[in-house]
């Protein structure tokens, strides 16, 4: 702890971890760091939210900390890395053992791409669910704030969100539909206080330091493969009823009364341009940076 | 879906008559089977009474639905070591059992149909309720199914679940007499196109008369192209989408293999490809 690498964010905070092991670029932990976090059990809707703020807030020079987990954790890490951004993986097992196992590949990538992974457990460790929970004041107490991308009632996240309070770090929380069982605990947060954003602008201007980069506005145009393939108006007509959220082929079959095979053809075609995409229950748009 | 099968030949008739009859399960009233069979055996099926066997070589549920329908409910419920020994008859469409006396061949040229929820819990990808499963969980159900297996087979569709309201819908539906006209029509086109070389259908194509009868224009091998490598559809999905394709064809009456035709094919390819992990 009286090392001269140790983060002096850590110091401040409740029960500071007494020693720290890490693998990677310590430095890091002197940046501007914003913590990303919500549930492992995340909607395709979390997946998109949280590949776009994390690609804003790397835009904006944040690095990017999280806690490896599986669903919106892992997100975080792997879109950081897409956008040659830097980004801390606070671990709550030794660095022997990773947790999730798949996400060993990560954990290279992480380093090899100037990263950080921090733990404070011995190499020998092996995750433990106590463990989460204690980790998690190590995600929120090297961060300038947390920002909750989706979280359930009463889940390990919302703990992470408290933890962060009492740190007197910013937590910062997507608002999500009322009905949204993903999202719920994410309006509680917001009720308790939480700061409410819908744009990265929210967050930059939160910190007096920090000044808001405007990002390129991201354009949808229409390739010239599509005009050429398929009946423009056809097009359009699927492409609009495709949202955010998944929309089944007999949704969509309902709402535009064209025939199957017309439709099929439209869906193949705009998923190989990379307008939308396939996931569980139906399609729904992705918008490609360009 | 028995209903909207195209009808029996006096051949296939015959063949499916003689294996009810070695069983015998054949009425009194009925000596002559002229629909097409259903079988629909409970996922409890031992691996003998699904492909056959026994001290004197009974045949299975495969061989009795020669050229109808075996319908798997529940597909990761099966035993795996069953499923598994599906995979011979479905490329070989017929089954040789060995015993120590004697071994007998049956034909087996059904077509496989089978069902199953997305995961455990059977929420995952639902918008009513959330999914209770880890994603450990999901991916060891999926996994239940080889893919070997899935491979084989040709179309696979997501459902999903239906309302109350849904249920009296107001759009016109296709009756499965309808269905069958067109099915009926579209066999017709196969049994004249193959007349010389001696098969049935699309799905007797082996590669060899795939290149010959699958012709597909430029710009759709340019689409199948981009496909398998975007979508990672494997080298051994591209012939059953061709044949698929040349169904899809047949049943709009259509000659050539269009784009649209391709398209649709490649669509009912949906568990191939990766987006089932997250």
């Amino acid at each position: 702890m009286d090392d001269k690498e140790y983060p002096e964010s850590l110091k401040k905070i409740k029960n500071p971890p007494k020693q720290l092991y890490y693998e990677g670029h310590i430095e890091l932990l002197k940046n501007n760091i914003i913590s990303i976090i919500g549930s492992r059990a995340c909607s395709e809707n979390g997946i998109k939210l949280a590949e776009k703020f994390t690609r804003e807030l790397v835009y904006q020079g944040i690095t990017i900390g999280s806690g490896m987990a599986v669903g919106i954790d892992t997100i975080a890490h792997k879109t950081t890395l897409l956008e040659k951004g830097k980004t801390i993986a606070v671990l709550a097992n030794g660095l022997k053992h990773i947790f999730p196992k798949e996400n060993n590949v990560l954990y290279k990538q992480i380093i090899q791409n100037g990263g950080l992974i921090i733990t404070e457990y011995p190499p020998e460790e092996k995750a433990k669910s106590k463990n989460f929970l204690e980790r998690n004041r190590i995600v929120s107490g090297i961060a300038l704030g947390i920002l909750v991308i989706e979280s359930a009632y009463r889940s390990g996240t919302s703990v992470t969100a408290r933890l962060a309070k009492e740190q007197k770090r910013k937590v910062f929380a997507l608002p999500h539909e009322v009905n949204d069982i993903h999202g719920v605990g994410n309006n509680h947060l917001i009720q308790k206080g939480a700061k409410i954003v819908t744009n990265t602008k929210d967050i930059i201007e939160e910190f007096p330091f920090l000044t808001y980069k405007k990002i390129p506005k991201e354009k949808i145009s229409m390739s010239n493969y599509i005009k050429r393939h398929c009946n423009n108006q056809e097009y359009n007509d699927i492409y609009q009823q495709i949202k955010e959220e998944p929309i089944s082929l007999n949704e969509i079959y309902e709402k535009t009364s064209k025939s199957i095979a017309d439709i099929n053809h439209t869906l193949l075609m705009l998923e190989l341009e990379g307008y939308i995409k396939k996931v569980t229950g139906g399609y729904i748009c992705i918008l490609e940076k360009k | 879906m028995v209903t909207i099968l195209p009808d029996m030949n006096l051949e296939e008739m015959l063949e499916v008559t003689k294996i009810y009859s070695i069983l015998g399960l054949n009425s009194t009233e009925e000596p002559i089977i002229t629909t097409r069979p259903f079988r629909n055996p409970h996922h409890t099926v031992t691996q003998i009474s699904l492909v056959g066997g026994g001290k004197y070589p009974r045949p299975g549920e495969v061989s009795l639905a020669n050229y109808g329908i075996l319908f798997l409910d529940e597909l990761p419920e099966f035993n795996k070591s069953s499923l598994e020994s599906l995979r011979g008859p479905l490329e070989d469409r017929k089954i040789s059992i060995s015993r120590l006396n004697t071994t007998i061949t049956y034909p087996c040229k059904f077509m496989l149909i089978a069902s199953m929820n997305p995961c455990k819990c059977g929420y995952y990808g639902s918008k009513e309720k959330k999914c209770s499963c880890t994603s450990e969980q999901i991916k060891k159900y999926i996994n239940r199914v080889s893919g070997p297996l899935l491979d084989r087979i040709d179309i696979h569709i997501e459902v999903n679940p239906i309302k109350y309201s849904q249920i009296e819908t107001k759009q016109k539906i296709e009756t499965s007499k309808d269905i069958k006209i067109r099915v009926n029509r579209a066999r017709k086109i196969q049994i004249e196109r193959y007349k010389k070389i001696n098969i049935f259908s699309n799905s007797e194509l082996t590669p060899q008369l795939i290149e010959k009868f699958c012709t597909i224009t430029n710009s759709g091998k340019k689409i199948l192209e981009i496909a398998i490598d975007k979508l990672g559809l494997s080298m051994r999905a591209y012939h059953k989408i061709l044949k698929v394709a040349r169904t899809i064809a047949d049943l709009e009456a259509s000659e050539k293999i269009e784009e649209k035709h391709l398209a649709e094919a490649i669509q009912y390819r949906s568990l191939d490809r990766k987006y089932w992990q997250k």
